[in-house]
Formats: C-alpha cells, sequence, structure tokens
C-alpha cells in the first residue's frame, strides 16, 4: 500500500511554481524567412505585492521573443532564453500582427488548441498598422500589468460603447469551422503619447511611450485577414448580431439643427432573416432599442410630444445608418461577417444546399432591409434643462 | 462461494458509475458524429432503445434468480457451446476493462502528463480496481455509492458552468436534415448500454429482487439523460470544432469561467474519470474472475482477480499502438457492432433459446 501511495502523488511530471514564467498575453508575427515569431509577456511575480501594485521601479512584465517554424517550436525555443520554463494556463491574449494576419492565421492557432495548458477563452486581438510585438511594448497608466489594461478596455469597450466585438479562440475557431460565417477579431491601434514635461524626482515609473486603443473589428475571409471595420462600422455588425449591450447615439438636435443630443443606449434586441428574392439574397434586420436621454447642446421640450417622436425618429435612423455602413463595408471587403449564410443555412437548409457553393459571390449582391423600433424612455434628472424653454 | 450480497441501489450505483465513465472520458458520441448540432438527439434516441435491451437481460436474469449469466448459458445452451458463449462474454467484460484503462491513460497523458509513461496510470488504477475486486462484491458496490455522488453532481456542474459561453445558434436547426446520421450514431450510445450485461453476473447477488428493474431501468433512464445533456452542452459550446476535440468533458470543464475567479475546474473532469474508471474496472474484473471460475469449475474466483488485472494493464497498453487508433476502434462500425452483437445480441439469443425450450 505505501508503495501503491508513492505511485499516486503524481510527481513525474511534477513542476514548482517558482520554476514556471506565466505568460500572460502572447504576440504572434512572421519573421523576414516567414517562421513565426512569437512575443510573450512573462509575469514577474517577485515584483508584485498583493493587489497588484508595483513594490519596486522595476516593470512587473518581462517582454521576451522566439521564432520557429511553427508555433510549437517557437514556444520551445523560449527555453534558450527564459530561466524558467513557460506555463500557458493563464493566457488572456493572442494578438497578431496586421501583417502576419493577412498572411493567414491557422497555420499558428492550432498549437493554441492542441496544447493542454492554454485555454480557448484567450481573447483574439488584431493590431492594425503594426505587429503584435509593437503591440506589447504598449503600457497603460492604470494598470502595471499591460494584459490586466488590455482586460479592462476589453470589458469597458464592449458593454460601455459596442464598438468592439470581443472574440475568444474558442469563437474564432468555430467561425473558421462553420459555414456561411467568416471569422472577426478585435483591432488594436497604439496610440503614441507626446512626450510630456519632464517631471523628475518623485515620479517612480518610467513614462510611458506608447498604450493602445481597442477600436473596431478586424475582417477575416477563411484565414486571412482581409480589412478593418471602424466604430461606427462595427456597432452596425453588433446591431445585426444582437450583441450591442450599450452605447451613446448621437443625433442632431430636433430644433437645433447645429447641436447634438447624445442618447445612451439602455436595452437592445434584434435579430436577422435572410430569404432570396428573385436569386439575391436579402437579410432583414429588425432592431428593438430603448435609449435615454443623455445630453442635449440647447433647449429642448421633451415633454412636447412632437419633439419626443422626432427623437425617436432621429434614432432610429442613426440606428439605421450604422447597420448600413456595416453592411455596405462587409460587401466591399467580401465577408460575410453577419453569418447571413449561415442564418440561411438554418432556416432554409434546403435552398442553402444549392446556394452554398455561390454564396462568396452571392454575399457581394446582398441587399438589406431595416426595421427599428427605437424608444426614448426617460430624461435622467433633469427634464427641460437648465435652457430656457419658451 | 460468495455469499456476499447488495441491494438494488447499489446496483443503481454501480451501473451509474459504468455507464458514466465513457462519457467523462473519451465521450464518442460527441467525437464520432458527423453532426454535432444533432447529437444530444443520438443520446436521447440511443437511451430509449436501451431499455428494451436492457430488459433483456434482467428477464433473463430473473427467470434463473439463483444463476449467473455464464450459469444460465450453460443451462439454455448446454454444456459446450454455452461454455464458449460464457467465454465470448468474459473476453467482452475483460476487453471492456482495458478499454477503460486504456482510456484513462490516455486521458492522462493527453491532459496533463505528458512524459509519464501511460503504465503508471493503467497500474494505479488497476492495482486499485483489483483490490476491491478481490475484496469482493459488496466492497466495490460500497464504492461505487460514495463514488457516484460525486460523479452525478460533477458531471452536472460541468454541463451547467460554461453557460456564458454557450451559443444557442450551434444547436439549429432543431431537427435534423438527414436522420441517418443521428441514428447511426445512436447505436454508439446503445453499445455503451450493451455493457449493463455484467447486470446478468450481479443479479443473484441482489437482495430484494423484486426492486432491481426499478433501480435499472432508473439508471439507465438517469446516465441517458445526463449523456445528452452533457452532449448539448458540448454542442453548444464548442459548435463546429466540437467533432474535433480529444477529450470533450475536459475540454468543457476548461472552459468554466465564472466572474474570472470560479476557473480551472477541470480537477472534476478529472475526479470523475478517476474515481469512475476505478469502480468499473473492479465490477469488470471481480465478474470476469467470477466467470471464467464458474466456467471452468473453479471454487474460489479470488485468485483469478490480479491475473486478470495484470492482464488488463497489459492489453490496455498493447492493444492500441496510439491514441489515433483506440479513437478509431470507438467508431459506430467497429466498437457499434462488436458491443451490440454481444452485449445485446447474445443476451436476445439467450433469451430466446430459453423460450424455445419452454415451449
Amino acid at each position: 500500500m505505501l508503495v501503491m501511495s508513492l505511485a499516486l502523488c503524481g510527481c513525474w511530471n511534477g513542476r514548482e511554481i517558482e520554476t514556471l514564467g506565466f505568460v500572460v498575453a502572447v504576440g504572434i508575427d512572421s519573421d523576414a524567412q516567414d517562421n513565426i515569431m512569437l512575443t510573450v509577456h512573462i509575469a514577474k511575480p517577485f515584483t508584485l505585492q498583493g493587489g497588484g501594485e508595483p513594490v519596486s521601479r522595476e516593470k512587473p512584465f518581462w517582454v521576451v521573443t522566439s521564432t520557429g517554424r511553427t508555433t510549437f517550436e517557437a514556444v520551445r525555443n523560449f527555453l534558450r532564453v527564459s530561466p524558467r520554463r513557460l506555463f500557458w494556463a493563464h493566457n488572456t491574449f493572442i494578438l497578431m500582427g496586421e501583417q502576419f494576419a493577412r498572411g493567414g492565421v491557422m497555420r499558428a492557432l492550432d498549437y493554441f488548441d492542441r496544447d493542454g495548458e492554454t485555454r480557448r477563452r484567450a481573447n483574439i486581438i488584431v493590431v492594425e498598422a503594426a505587429t503584435a510585438y509593437e503591440l506589447l511594448q504598449v503600457e497603460f497608466e492604470l494598470e502595471p500589468m499591460p494584459a490586466e489594461g488590455g482586460r479592462g478596455i476589453m470589458q469597458s469597450a464592449s458593454v460601455g460603447l459596442s464598438t468592439i466585438v470581443p472574440v475568444t479562440l474558442n469563437d474564432f475557431l468555430q467561425m473558421l469551422a462553420s459555414e456561411g460565417r467568416e471569422p472577426v477579431a478585435t483591432r488594436a491601434e497604439i496610440v503614441h503619447k507626446q512626450a510630456e514635461i519632464d517631471i523628475t524626482g518623485e515620479l517612480l515609473r518610467d513614462q510611458i511611450k506608447a498604450s493602445a486603443a481597442l477600436s473596431g473589428t478586424a475582417v477575416f475571409k477563411e484565414d486571412k485577414l482581409m480589412g478593418w471595420l471602424d466604430e461606427t462600422e462595427t456597432r452596425g455588425l453588433n446591431w445585426i448580431k444582437n450583441k450591442v449591450k450599450s452605447g451613446i447615439l448621437v443625433i442632431q438636435q430636433p430644433g437645433a439643427e447645429s447641436r447634438f443630443v447624445g442618447l445612451e443606449i439602455i436595452r437592445a434586441k434584434s435579430r436577422i432573416e435572410v430569404e432570396m428574392v428573385e436569386g439575391v439574397p436579402k437579410m432583414v434586420v429588425s432592431v428593438e432599442c430603448v435609449a435615454n436621454l443623455g445630453d442635449v447642446q440647447a433647449e429642448l421640450d421633451p415633454l412636447d410630444l412632437q419633439v419626443w417622436t422626432e427623437l425617436e425618429r432621429r434614432m432610429a435612423l442613426a440606428i439605421g445608418y450604422e447597420i448600413t455602413a456595416a453592411v455596405s463595408k462587409a460587401k466591399q471587403l467580401g465577408s460575410d461577417v453577419f453569418g447571413a449564410g449561415s442564418s440561411l443555412r438554418l432556416t432554409r437548409p434546403r435552398e442553402w444546399e444549392t446556394l452554398e457553393s455561390r454564396w462568396d459571390e452571392l454575399f457581394l449582391q446582398i441587399e438589406h432591409e431595416i426595421k427599428v423600433s427605437a424608444t426614448v424612455l426617460r430624461t435622467g434628472l433633469a427634464v427641460q434643462g437648465f435652457g430656457k424653454v419658451e | 462461494m460468495n455469499t456476499q450480497r447488495i441491494s438494488p441501489g447499489q446496483v443503481a450505483a454501480l451501473l451509474i458509475v459504468m455507464r458514466l465513465v465513457p462519457v467523462t472520458i473519451q465521450f464518442p458520441v460527441v467525437t464520432a458524429t458527423p453532426d454535432p448540432a444533432h447529437a444530444w438527439q443520438s443520446a436521447l434516441i440511443g437511451t430509449l432503445a436501451a431499455i428494451p435491451a436492457v430488459y433483456l437481460v434482467f428477464r433473463l436474469g430473473s427467470k434463473y434468480p439463483e444463476k449467473t449469466l455464464v450459469e444460465i448459458a450453460e443451462d439454455v445452451l448446454g454444456r459446450l457451446p454455452g461454455k464458449i458463449v460464457s467465454l465470448v462474454l468474459v473476453w467482452y467484460w475483460l476487453h471492456v476493462a482495458l478499454n477503460t484503462a486504456r482510456a484513462l491513460g490516455e486521458a492522462y497523458t493527453a491532459a496533463i502528463m505528458p512524459e509519464t509513461p501511460m503504465l503508471v496510470f493503467l497500474l494505479t488504477t488497476v492495482a486499485l480496481a483489483a483490490n476491491a475486486a478481490r475484496c469482493g462484491l459488496e466492497v466495490f458496490a460500497r464504492m461505487a455509492e460514495i463514488i457516484v455522488v460525486i460523479v452525478v453532481v460533477g458531471l452536472c456542474l460541468i454541463i451547467l458552468l460554461p453557460y456564458d459561453v454557450m451559443r444557442v445558434d450551434n444547436l439549429r436547426p432543431l431537427l435534423p436534415d438527414n436522420i441517418g446520421p443521428v441514428i447511426e450514431t445512436s447505436s454508439l450510445i446503445l453499445a455503451f448500454f450493451a455493457e449493463f450485461c455484467v447486470l446478468g453476473m450481479l443479479m443473484p447477488y441482489v437482495k430484494g429482487q423484486s426492486r432491481i428493474w426499478k433501480s435499472v431501468l432508473f439508471s439507465v433512464l438517469l446516465t441517458g439523460a445526463i449523456t445528452a445533456a452533457l452532449t448539448a452542452s458540448v454542442s453548444l459550446v464548442f459548435g463546429a470544432t466540437s467533432t474535433s476535440l480529444a477529450l470533450p468533458t475536459f475540454s468543457l470543464a476548461r472552459m468554466i469561467s465564472i466572474a474570472g475567479f470560479v476557473e480551472r475546474l477541470e480537477a472534476i473532469a478529472m475526479v470523475a474519470w478517476t474515481l469512475g474508471a476505478a469502480a468499473k474496472i473492479a465490477l469488470l474484473l471481480w465478474a470476469v474472475s467470477l466467470g471464467t471460475a464458474k466456467v471452468c469449475g473453479l471454487r474460489l474466483m479470488r485468485h483469478l482477480v490480479y491475473a486478470f488485472g495484470a492482464l488488463v494493464v497489459a492489453l490496455g497498453v498493447c492493444l492500441y499502438q496510439s491514441s489515433v487508433e483506440f479513437e478509431l476502434f470507438f467508431e459506430a462500425k467497429h466498437w457499434g457492432v462488436y458491443s451490440n452483437a454481444i452485449g445485446v445480441g447474445i443476451i436476445a439469443l439467450l433469451l430466446i433459446v430459453s423460450w424455445i425450450r419452454e415451449v
């Protein structure tokens, strides 16, 4: 029995936590020889105390690069430079440079699905006009760990703005595998900071030279990056995919056309129906949206029913504008990011079988119809506001 | 030879654990289906088909309440044909046991300990199971009673907790275009229920024969429901990619993340594998040893347990070259036909012949 219990303690592959380097983000690029180049952020636990506050001037992470012909080889090659074995279970981001993504991403992603440590919950981000290596140089003012900062922005931009689409590896692989649906990922851009006034003395940390913003969507066709949706178009995409959580709709103010009204989206629900009309696919987008009055720039009397109706009408137009922008951009890029083909497959499977092979061309001709039911519900704590109401 | 007795509740526990082991490890329903959106329907159809199939064993057992399945075979078919059929059944149970051991070993090496030789996992688990089997029916029946709670609760957690990454569209359209693949996959479900023919060995040792069918039916329905729910959950989370998963339940558990706090629950899946596999192998080793003892007219089966345990380990390691070969075996056209032919076919044959003899 004693011998058996020794055998059961599982120390064959035993690893002590002090011998591991925790990867928190990984970037994928291709180098000049078209090898896979990985850049990782490895957490430096000894620089962090409880609560994640840095205790020294040292950065709490280490950025290091490795290359290989396959991802797995590149991962192993880290052992040449890292004194600790890389541990992937806590990785939260898979970043990709634009150039690499345009050449097709599947050749690098399989490792992250096949390996036992990596998780399918990692978020996929593509950085515009830069490499993942450059993106991994950025820092955020409010978070010592850039991966934490990225996670914060991911959360707030998707919930508060609906101008990004959070995509996990699991989502991405499913979009790749399913018919009539093309993959998307979150777009990141690098924001270079202007040199600020040089303050020396008590400022402990080095100045941050570059930060990052998440804005919009990277559009793929199969596994190749085709182009981008900007923030307006991305919210259009989110309207269509029923993913809008909140956000601000800005419309021209009724009665004061040079001024604007900000409406806060409170609830939104949408669905699409795709059918073939005379050989051309047609997508009907129905949106129900409830918003609150957020701010006005000139006098506005919400008690006037006509003004109220006009607000709602303009809100519906603004939503329709975003949807149209998304549809025309997707057609321009030739990528069915809405899953129009897939919803056709679900509702009319027989018809889809005859169309499947031609769907790429058919999608270029897709027409859309928008039905919006827009409701403005409340005015906030002010009714007329401080503007004088005649 | 053996005066140990178990209760109908313990029979249910044994059967439930036995059925849920393949679900927690390779889960062939998900990986072998061409149509993941409808795999859960295959699970339901297979379960419904399993009810009459398992009833055959029960019917046969209750006709000869004092006898085990191998003795019944000799009674019904005569001495020599009966012994041959019995040996086929014994081999089948041995095969199921070694498959279980191999699956556990594959799962451990694939998921967490790639460098550890698979033999280590097989050896430790089978040693534990053989010890339990040697101590007798009562011992591992009690073991199963505890394990069943852990396995069922663990699986329910794994089914429900990844709710935030489920995509309802993955199960649409609700009805399949083509019922063929759904039926074909359901034969795999039935193939695992065919393992329930081991009930024929248990029945003479159960006190309260009248309540056996109720608990057997309960275990079929419960495990069928869990299998269907787990299949649906895997499809909801992984969609079109679910067929490429090597360990679907394990992967599903890895997707759990509640508020960034309740995470890394794959340990639940691993606990379910390990405990479940140990209990299942114990039951099968017991059945194999008892069956062999009866066929050969030995008075004690206990001496055979370690020998068969060693055989399970050796064959478990050697019978399949690689994980791919092992996975290919669990296709409907191999395992499905093989298991159904023995676990359902032979039992049906015995029952029919026994009826003819009565007439």
